[in-house]
């Protein structure tokens, strides 16, 4: 039996480079948006389990009434047809996020009237 | 190598498949995070603006509540000014900052209360900016409890006649009957029934009760013949008691019948174990006349609204007549503080005569004067109204 003689064409060493350079210039030119992207992906991800931290830490405080103390002051009309300013005491809350890279500077801000 | 060579064209599809791939690849994972970035600005403001609004509401709660207690008519109402939280200096401020948080808008309205119609609620609504996100948050003060409100059961709406109460309430309490022209009364029956089971008083409970139809202990004549002998009081456990009229009912002693004396016990009430109340040293400055006790503990009761009087019922043969009516109390002295259990009691009247038996009671410093300008007023009431989060 005659076996088929292989061909012997196949890519050049020229051609195999140009087509490595290809892919890799390719390659090099996506991965900086694709890093960035799991990287944002991952720091979202991380943020709202850190916001939700955040939220039950303030709640806690509001319900606590621990804070620093603030008087608010309004202005506005009164059931009597005046102009009027009010002055309010209460606790003015700030809750600021633990993080260790100190990537997160955000914090929550609340005003609340302590209970008697 | 020739472009034309069918090898190389391989090689470039390659190339361009891969780049096809990696493009959109790469946007699709872009466009995630993009959107995951805004979601959580988003949350992260609408975080924000969630407390904001929350302070700004429970700041224009608490002036509404120190007015109601001073003077209700310097309570917020409308739209106020706006509030911005400065994060230079830490503290909110009427004038817009630089570099400010959010800033919070606050409306103080009434609406109408849905069930009864007759009755408004107090809304304060605060509305927080942070950023490009909106959160409102609402305060609203529970309707009016009325006294023929199923849960308490004092009353019977229709015709007002009083009942063997189910329950008290920590808050201001209505009576109010259906019929304008109508009254709160006892009936014989209910009387009867309370003699039967060795009672002599029935009870309400309330922070303050107001009455918008006049109190008469007995509905005519007819009830103080068929009623029980002996003495039966209606008895106001309360902080403020209002009166829109009141009659206190008795009857001399008849020949084959005891005297029948029906009158008001006004108390203050105890809650978690402490007597309600105002110190007498406390009020002192506001008392018209009369011996206050600096360590007792009083109430207010008001009859400045509709006639309070004694009325007295004799007999004439088999026949019974009104024999005597006295007001109780001066056109100028309608306002009191009254000390723990003051009882208005007709047989005391009928002995004394009403105006004897009320400067008695003066001296005594059980009740006393109040000078009209602390006279407490029902918009102080509406402040009283406790309010609660709307969902």
């Amino acid at each position: 039996m005659v076996r088929e003689k292989r061909s012997q064409s196949g890519f050049t060493l020229l051609e195999v480079i140009v087509a490595i350079v290809i892919i890799t210039a390719l390659v090099a030119s996506f991965s900086p948006l694709i890093a960035t992207s799991v990287r944002d992906i991952r720091w979202s991800g991380s943020r709202t389990q850190s916001l939700y931290c955040l939220r039950g830490e303030m709640e806690k405080a509001v319900a606590a009434g621990i804070g620093e103390s603030k008087a608010i002051v309004l202005r506005g009309t009164s059931q009597g047809g005046s102009i009027m300013e009010w002055k309010v005491q209460g606790k003015l809350i700030k809750v600021e996020e633990e993080s260790q890279d100190g990537e997160f500077g955000e914090c929550l801000v609340s005003f609340v009237i302590p209970k008697e | 190598m020739r472009l034309r060579d069918e090898r190389g064209m391989m090689a470039i599809g390659v190339a361009l498949m891969l780049i096809v791939v990696l493009a959109l690849f790469g946007g699709a994972l872009w466009q995630y995070s993009m959107f995951e970035l805004r979601r959580v600005e988003k949350a992260e403001q609408d975080m924000q603006a969630l407390f904001l609004a929350r302070s700004g509401a429970e700041a224009v709660m608490e002036v509404w509540r120190q007015a109601s207690e001073s003077d209700p008519s310097t309570r917020p109402f409308g739209q106020l000014d706006t509030l911005f939280y400065d994060h230079a200096s830490n503290s909110f401020s009427l004038t817009k900052p630089e570099n400010y948080l959010g800033a919070i808008n606050v409306t103080v309205k009434h609406e109408e209360a849905t069930e009864s119609g007759d009755d408004v609620i107090t809304v304060i609504e605060s509305t927080a900016t942070v950023g490009s996100t909106t959160r409102t948050v609402r305060l609203v003060t529970y309707p009016y409890l009325y006294g023929h409100h199923e849960d308490l059961a004092w009353y019977l709406e229709d015709s007002g006649e009083i009942l063997i109460p189910k329950a008290g309430a920590r808050e201001p309490v209505i009576i109010r009957p259906k019929k304008e022209d109508g009254f709160v009364h006892f009936t014989p029956s209910v009387l009867r029934t309370l003699r039967q089971s060795d009672r002599s008083s029935v009870t309400l409970i309330a922070s303050d009760i107001i009455f918008e139809r006049p109190f008469r202990f007995v509905g005519g004549k007819e009830d103080v013949v068929k009623g029980p002998e002996g003495s039966f009081a209606l008895e106001l456990e309360a902080e403020r008691v209002f009166f829109s009229g009141l009659e206190v009912v008795f009857e001399s002693e008849g020949v084959i019948r005891d005297p029948r004396n029906y009158g008001v016990i006004v108390r203050l009430p105890v809650i978690a174990g402490e007597k309600r109340g105002l110190l007498g040293k406390d009020i002192k400055a506001t008392v018209k006349r009369g011996n206050v006790d600096d360590n007792a503990r009083y109430g207010e009761v008001y009859f400045d609204i509709g006639d309070s009087e004694y009325v007295e019922y004799d007999w004439f043969l088999v026949f019974i007549y009104e024999a005597d009516r006295e007001s109780l109390f001066s056109d100028d002295e309608k306002a009191f503080y009254f000390k723990d259990s003051w009882y208005i009691n007709p047989e005391e009247i009928h002995r004394k005569g009403a105006r004897r038996f009320v400067e008695d009671a003066i001296s005594a410093g059980e009740i006393l004067p109040i000078r009209p300008e602390y006279l407490t007023n029902r918009q102080y009431l509406d402040g009283r109204r406790p309010f609660f989060w709307e969902q």
